[in-house]
């Protein structure tokens, strides 16, 4: 409860602002600095305590001094101790102080008047000195001059004429180059100390064609003096690329803000960047486009005469270092050729040297790796790795390695050359010294014993050999088991036909009980059709015949041998089916002698009481 | 059809090992000798880069594996040497480079390796495809002879003895168990990270089973979400995470 009180009330005396403090206030003046030199401001303070409502108080004239209001800040300090509560509020009247001349001036004392109450300040003394650092610039090289800040109460200071905020200067250590030759260069961003660099873009070119220089790095910083001034220095050293020939005005550009110091002083004990800041009194940002001056240069074309075959661009002066290993090996081992090209020049442009003849080698594409000794990256090494597979027993050394450079100093094109290395290659089936091999070699012990022994692993395979794309075995796949499954059937249907035929070749019934079967079929196709046709004698000859067929199934007999007789005294068949039989037969004789005739009505009927009659009997047998 | 045409083609040249040639297609050749000359220059990160971008294409030979395994080997990630020493040993099961570097780096490394026992060693000298096919072509052979008895055709007499049919059909079936029994030893896994720790359950905190160490072999049993449930040879049962373990046998 106690708490929510005395909060509310500092809450209350907080916005209630002047009228509750301004029953007694004090007046203080203060210069910071007190002393400054000629062409710098200095900072006065007028700070009010008890009264933050107080009117900006009148700054009498003083010859030499131009004294400018910058604006005010309200102050409020509240302090709780021991439970009791103090405010200590005002505020402070800020004026900027620019000295036209040096020397002495003294600031009489400033009357505040508040509620018919006054008070005054105590005189104070500014001491103004002669310039000892430039004066502050107020335009760059090849920018418009600066213009005020929107918003800003200042403008940048006056400058002087002998010195500049900031410069640009580019510079190339010759004035002659070589198409394709890469040029080293130097770009230097010149900035007066007492200009604040805000914002700065990386430089770019102009006046010719070139290959875009490498600006991907941090500037070197240092400091230079120009014409009697020191100036912070960013220092690029980077190179760009010739591309055709002729002469060129090469010139290089930069953008960026800057911040001029506006000379207005802050509060006191309010110094230090957050200040500036919150004030935007600490400098005056303005936008810069600086342009170095022109630097003339010379590209001329390359030589035509004793141009190298394998010339392929390198421009410079360089060394070649070449080394082999291994130099004892196998038809079909890798020896990787290790070339390192060194000095200076457009290495970007240096492709990898030839070997000389490339017969019986397999050559692989080489890699390549460069590593810069100077920020140009113009001087530094690049190496080569390429694997070279002898392809023949017959080898007995590699080849030289070539390489063709332009060198602008001497003006001539090299071509240098490494020595051939020489070679040691058995075929593949006899013994050599690489590592896998020489395991093998009697009295060395194993392979694994040597590589133990050594601490190494076989090297890596040259060629990729066969390849597949899964690693799924078969037997998780569909096809393979149905593949294992297709000769299992087809044997399985042969074999079916086999048993088949050999039960068949040793079973004369089932011969015969196959060949009735189709006779049987036969004549009551032929029974079927004469029924059709009303032809009487065909239809009782086939029903004759296709009762031979199956009694003679059952009698196991001959067809031809069942005569009327045999139909009667046959045993085991059903009365009524055999009362139709013998009917038929006696019929069909019938028939024969007579030349009785039937309608097909009549034959239909016979058909079928015969079918009823014959599929009945077999079903019985 | 196609794999069925493959799978015949397949079949009858593993009958003669040098004839199986199928030609890589020139990127992957050229990646391949890209990664070769990275190796050489001993950029092994390089290397392995491009070695594994042929895997996760899905090209795949005994060379790039044991390639790859010789990276990993430089690079000293023992337990990825061993799963792809394994993986080219799948493919080419008999290659002395690729046996004498995996015994080399698992004896330097003490790993125990799942070993066949001593009457089915002879397993080893054929891959688990190899197995497999041979055991159809036996089967093959088996039902060609049944088929020229059944058809009475003119064979010669020691081809139509019973014997002849017994010992095709039981060596189809020999194949196949061989097959599986060599196709068991590439269904483990191997633990890739070193000092995996190997919990009682699959949950983050649980208590510690034990720590296993780089290119220790190890049989899955089962998943559950980001754990796997794992044997180890001395049959300590825990989980450890999948990313701290490779299977031999890419899916």
């Amino acid at each position: 409860m106690i708490k929510q009180l005395t909060y509310t009330t500092f809450l209350f005396c907080l916005f209630m602002g002047s009228h509750v403090f301004a029953k007694d206030f004090s007046v203080t003046a203060n210069i910071r600095p007190p002393t400054i030199s000629l062409g710098e401001a200095a900072q006065l303070e007028i700070t009010i305590k008890g009264a933050t409502s107080a009117e900006r108080p009148l700054i009498p004239k003083i010859d030499g001094l131009t004294i400018q209001p910058v604006g005010s800040q309200n102050f409020q300090n509240v302090q709780i101790i021991n439970g009791r509560m103090s405010v200590d509020a005002g505020v402070t009247h800020i004026y900027q102080i620019i000295p036209s001349k040096a020397g002495t001036f003294t600031i009489p004392g400033i009357s505040v008047v508040i509620d018919s109450k006054t008070r005054a300040t105590e005189p104070i003394v500014l001491t103004v000195q002669n310039s000892t650092h430039p004066p502050l610039p107020s335009t760059v090289q090849g920018a418009p001059s600066p213009s005020s800040i929107p918003g800003s109460p200042q403008s940048p200071q006056p400058v002087g004429s002998t010195s500049k905020a900031a410069m640009l200067k580019l510079s190339f250590p010759q004035r002659s180059y070589y198409v394709g030759e890469t040029i080293p260069l130097i770009v230097k961003f010149y900035l007066n100390p007492q200009v604040k660099l805000v914002e700065l873009t990386p430089p770019s070119f102009g006046g010719g064609s070139f290959t875009l220089p490498n600006l991907n790095f941090q500037p070197i910083q240092k400091t230079e003096i120009v014409d009697g001034v020191e100036y912070n220095v960013l220092e690029w050293k980077t190179s760009i690329g010739t591309i055709k020939e002729g002469d060129f005005d090469v010139v290089s550009n930069i953008k960026g803000v800057i911040g001029v110091p506006t000379r207005a002083r802050r509060p006191a004990g309010m110094e230090g960047d957050f200040f500036d800041n919150f004030f935007n009194r600490g400098t005056a940002n303005q936008d810069i486009s600086l342009a170095s001056d022109d630097q003339k240069i010379e590209v001329l074309p390359l030589p035509e005469q004793d141009k190298p075959r394998d010339f392929s661009g390198a421009i410079g002066s360089f060394k070649m270092d070449s080394t082999a290993t291994p130099t004892t090996l196998v038809v079909g081992d890798p020896v990787t050729l290790k070339t390192v090209i060194s000095g200076t020049g457009n290495f970007p442009q240096i492709s990898a040297p030839k070997i000389s003849s490339d017969k019986h080698f397999k050559t692989y594409t080489p890699g390549s790796k460069f590593e810069a000794s100077s920020d140009s990256e113009i001087t530094g090494k690049k190496t080569f790795e390429q694997i070279v597979i002898p392809t023949d027993p017959s080898v007995k050394e590699l080849p030289p390695v070539n390489f063709s450079f332009f060198d602008p100093t001497q003006k001539k094109y090299i071509t240098l050359s490494s020595p051939s290395v020489p070679l040691v290659v058995s075929s593949s089936g006899s013994t050599s010294s690489t590592s896998y091999q020489s395991a093998n070699t009697p009295g060395k012990g194993t392979k694994e014993a040597r590589l133990k022994k050594q601490d190494e692993l076989v090297e890596n395979k040259p060629l990729i050999g066969t390849t597949t794309h899964s690693l799924t075995p078969l037997s998780q796949e569909n096809y393979y088991w149905i593949a294992q499954g297709v000769p299992l059937a087809v044997w399985g249907i042969f074999l079916g036909l086999y048993l088949r035929r050999h039960k068949l070749e040793n079973d004369p019934d089932l011969i015969r009980k196959l060949s009735i079967g189709k006779a049987l079929k036969e004549y009551l196709s032929q029974m079927d059709h004469a029924a059709a046709k009303s032809d009487t004698q065909s239809f009782f000859q086939a029903a004759r015949r296709a009762i031979q067929q199956v009694i003679s199934e059952e009698q196991k007999c001959n067809p031809d041998s069942i005569t009327l007789d045999n139909l009667i005294h046959q045993e085991g068949l059903d009365a009524e089916y055999k009362q139709v039989l013998v009917e038929i037969f006696e019929t069909a004789d019938m028939v024969s002698y007579s030349g009785t005739s039937f309608d097909a009505k009549r034959l239909n009927e016979w058909k079928d009481r015969i079918h009823k009659a014959i599929t009945e009997i077999r079903r019985h047998q | 059809m196609r794999n069925s045409l493959y799978f015949l083609t397949f079949a009858l040249l593993s009958l003669f090992p040098g004839g199986l040639r199928a030609s890589s297609a020139p990127e992957n050749t050229g990646i391949f000798q890209a990664a070769n000359v990275d190796y050489l220059g001993g950029r092994y990160e390089d290397a392995i880069r491009k070695y594994e971008s042929l895997v996760s294409g899905q090209t795949f030979s005994p060379a790039i594996f044991f390639n790859l395994a010789n990276t990993y080997a430089k690079d000293g990630k023992i337990g990825k040497a061993i799963v792809n020493y394994e993986r080219a040993r799948y493919l080419s099961p008999r290659d002395p480079d690729i046996l004498a570097n995996l015994k080399f780096i698992t004896q330097q490394e003490q790993i125990a390796r799942p070993d066949a026992r001593w009457f089915l060693q002879y397993t080893v000298y054929l891959s688990p495809n190899q197995w497999f096919i041979l055991s159809f072509i036996m089967l093959v052979l088996a039902a060609g002879n049944g088929i020229a008895r059944a058809l009475k055709l003119n064979i010669p007499v020691a081809l139509r003895k019973n014997m002849m049919l017994i010992v095709l059909l039981l060596g189809s079936i020999g194949c196949l168990g061989s097959g599986f029994y060599v196709l068991r030893k590439f269904q483990y896994a191997i633990v890739t990270k070193p000092e995996t720790s190997m919990t009682l359950s699959p949950i983050p905190g649980s208590p510690l089973v034990t720590v296993l160490t780089d290119g220790l072999f190890v049989k899955p049993i089962k998943s559950h979400g980001d754990y796997i449930l794992v044997q180890t040879f001395n049959n300590q049962k825990g989980w450890v995470p999948q990313s701290s373990v490779e299977n031999i046998l890419i899916r």
